[in-house]
């Protein structure tokens, strides 16, 4: 790594063993292998048509945002793997693309890579991923870690002016007694200095307050910098050959020799591995998919880095900056026909402002919708992260603060996209695990997570897939995606033409 | 030092005007300052000063050299040419601070004149920072710079921190004590006379400051 790898690597606490046999982690395991083992009485373990010469099952897969709960994305996909489950086409947004990005870039596709994704989880330094002001990284890590920190920040400062006030009124009645009692003097003295230093130290913190907020005005309202996640991304993309836009596409897209496990109209048609991050523009106003869309940006798309993509989707809006593709060659004839093609921009921007995709599309299932299958040959599998508390999901209305008013207008916003595709297509939901992290102990924010907290996240993310394929019935997701086909091509109304495209 | 104790506040009266004036001039230079993120946008020499991380210096300088010629010339006179005023703004400045504190401490009790002759003396050890700090910040201005090591930046934190901790606090002591000797009639009413100098100093520096003065604005 060129830097900051004494940053960004941990002190070595933890081994990707701490994960992989922890009892619940082995425990799950065990029961979700005896299900399936037919010799003891289990059904098969059938979740797909498309498998490979060593027997493997292909499934795509998508996995959804939820910054350092991702943790729990690399449990579920252990799981998947530990049950001969491979990954064919892969999207992600936010976490769930450094997952996405990881998974596919590590080894060959029919090898299993959670394990060596835990290998990169264990040296990692989460924190070194806050790598703004010192001042901004401390009061984050006090937000986060410390209970209403909020609170006792402000009764400080209380407390602060309040010793002010004391000193200048002591400051004036020590004057006062001075003339009349010699010995107060040295008091009074004593009383002007600590004063000066009160009114010192609440000056530096104004003017620092001050200084944060000019700095977070010219980063482009951007606390982190994200210049420590885009170097260790790269770098990990690096280790395992990947340094160009064309070395990635051809590393997701390198498949073993595949077969179906019965017949399928269809065949081998558009049976390809691909990779997907999403990200969301904001001088466009666009969702962008990476790297499909990088003909917008570039002529020769190889001078663009792939470590980018995952940069731009992880970008949450505030804490980290934009991430920014500058000198667009916005006049180049090939590059104005793209972006009239794909957005029916006629002028394209030179430069382009990305945040987190999540603010679009944080769990982009609708991206592996086939309009030309008929019978599917594999499932969609989706990973669901759901951290909401139980006062996000509060039905009454009326005891909401400013905050949380808000802060649901913006969910409400941000996940429809979403929902939307998956309401008018209940079909992707039965490819849909969800991990419970609602619990106080985790936060999406959190960079500052113990050893524990990992291995918990993890551990609830091996139970959640182990949970998911249980109940997993590739027939009924093989017929109900079948008969939505079926009643596509029968019935067209305005209604459901949204979801045939 | 006998003579410049006796005529202290002549002498500071002195230091104070260059102080101002060469304050001045680098706030007029800091006007040229301009980098190179996404945007040009302004930075200030607390930026360099002050970096958050061993990158945010680099990424500065880099987008100095990032700005069109005529900009980058601008900058880079501007921003060598009040390192180099610095050199003579460090002793009016440490200076001020160190006569302010000997003043009062020929006025305070014994303990009080330890503390406050300490505090005077710390003062060179904020220019001695000082000065490394511009030779460094002039030998890392250049189209090249590499990223220092962990070591150096944190040497270079430590740097800032001495610098502005004891200047600040010795800024901050003294005058407050000066504060309370001038209250409590414990100066000469002539010293008044040089107090006046001062704000009549500080008066000129305030309506000069708010001359009309237009650095060019380079082109987005």
């Amino acid at each position: 790594m060129p830097r900051n790898n004494d940053q960004v690597a941990a002190k070595a606490t933890i081994t990707i063993s701490d994960f992989t046999n922890d009892a619940r982690v082995i425990k799950a395991l065990d029961a979700l292998q005896l299900t399936f083992n037919p010799d003891k009485g289990g059904r098969p373990f059938i979740v797909s048509d498309v498998l490979d010469d060593a027997g493997h099952q292909y499934v795509n897969l998508v996995q959804k945002g939820g910054g350092v709960l991702g943790i729990a994305l690399i449990g579920y996909t252990y799981v998947l793997e530990q049950m001969n489950i491979r990954f064919l086409r892969l999207a992600g947004t936010s976490a769930g693309a450094i997952n996405t990005a990881l998974v596919t870039v590590i080894d060959n596709k029919q090898d299993p890579k959670s394990e060596k994704v835990l290998d990169a989880v264990c040296k990692l330094n989460f924190f070194s991923f806050v790598d703004g002001h010192p001042a901004a990284r401390w009061l984050i890590k006090k937000f986060i870690t410390k209970d209403d920190f909020a609170g006792k920040a402000k009764r400080s400062l209380l407390w602060l002016l309040g010793i002010l006030a004391l000193l200048i009124t002591a400051d004036v009645v020590l004057v006062g007694l001075s003339s009349h009692y010699a010995g107060v003097a040295v008091w009074a003295g004593l009383s002007f200095i600590l004063t000066g230093c009160c009114t010192l130290l609440i000056a530096l913190g104004v003017s620092y307050v001050v200084n944060l907020l000019k700095r977070l005005k010219n980063s482009g309202f951007g606390i982190n910098p994200g210049d420590t996640f885009y170097d260790w991304i790269k770098q990990r993309l690096h280790e395992n050959g990947v340094d160009t836009v064309q070395q990635l596409k051809d590393k997701a897209g390198a498949c073993p020799k595949l077969t179906l496990r019965v017949e399928n109209d269809a065949r081998h048609k558009d049976l390809f591995g691909d990779v997907t991050f999403i990200t969301s523009e904001l001088v466009t106003q666009n969702k962008i998919q990476f790297p499909a869309m990088c003909h917008l940006f570039r002529t020769d798309i190889n001078t663009m880095q792939p470590a980018g993509f995952i940069r731009a989707s992880m970008s949450i809006p505030v804490f980290f900056e934009s991430y920014m593709i500058k000198g667009i060659p916005a006049t180049d004839p090939s590059i104005i026909a793209a972006w009239k093609d794909t957005f029916e921009i006629s002028q394209p921007p030179e430069t382009a402002r990305f945040v987190d995709g999540g603010i679009l599309s944080n769990f982009p299932l609708s991206i592996f919708y086939n309009n030309d299958i008929a019978v599917p040959r594999l499932p969609t599998f989706g990973i669901d992260l759901d951290d909401s508390k139980p006062e996000d999901k509060s039905q009454n209305p009326f005891n909401w603060s400013a905050l949380g008013y808000f802060g649901r207008i913006f969910n409400t916003i941000r996940n429809y996209y979403d929902k939307d595709f998956l309401l008018k297509n209940k079909v992707y939901q039965l490819g849909v695990g969800k991990v419970d992290l609602s619990s106080d102990q985790f936060n999406w924010l959190n960079f500052f997570l113990s050893d524990k907290d990992k291995i918990d996240m993890f551990a609830l993310g091996v139970e959640a897939a182990c949970e998911f394929l249980t109940n997993f019935s590739w027939d009924d997701y093989k017929n109900q995606r079948r008969h939505l086909q079926q009643q596509l091509t029968t019935v067209k109304t305005p209604s459901n033409d949204n979801t045939a495209h | 030092m006998t003579i410049l104790l006796t005529d202290a506040w002549c002498w500071l009266c002195i230091s104070m005007a260059i102080f101002l004036l060469t304050a001045f001039i680098m706030g007029r230079q800091s006007r040229y300052f301009y980098t190179m993120d996404v945007v040009p946008r302004q930075f200030s020499i607390m930026d360099l000063e002050l970096p958050s991380c061993q990158k945010e210096m680099v990424n500065l300088i880099k987008g100095i050299y990032a700005m069109p010629p005529a900009n980058r010339q601008l900058t880079l006179r501007a921003l060598r040419g009040q390192l180099w005023v610095d050199f003579l703004f460090m002793p009016a400045a440490y200076g001020s601070i160190f006569l302010v504190c000997m003043k009062v401490a020929s006025k305070m009790n014994p303990a009080g004149m330890v503390l406050f002759h300490i505090l005077a003396w710390l003062q060179l050890l904020c220019w001695l920072c000082d000065i490394i700090e511009n030779i460094y910040l002039l030998q890392k201005i250049g189209p090249n710079i590499s990223e220092s090591t962990k070591m150096v930046h944190r040497a270079y934190q430590a740097l800032e921190m001495i610098k502005w901790g004891f200047s600040l606090l010795g800024i901050v002591c003294g005058l407050s004590a000066l504060l309370f000797f001038w209250v409590t009639g414990n100066f000469d009413v002539s010293s008044l006379h040089y107090l006046l100098i001062i704000v009549g100093e500080i008066v000129i520096f305030m309506v000069l400051q708010k001359l009309p003065f237009r650095a060019p604005i380079p082109a987005t």
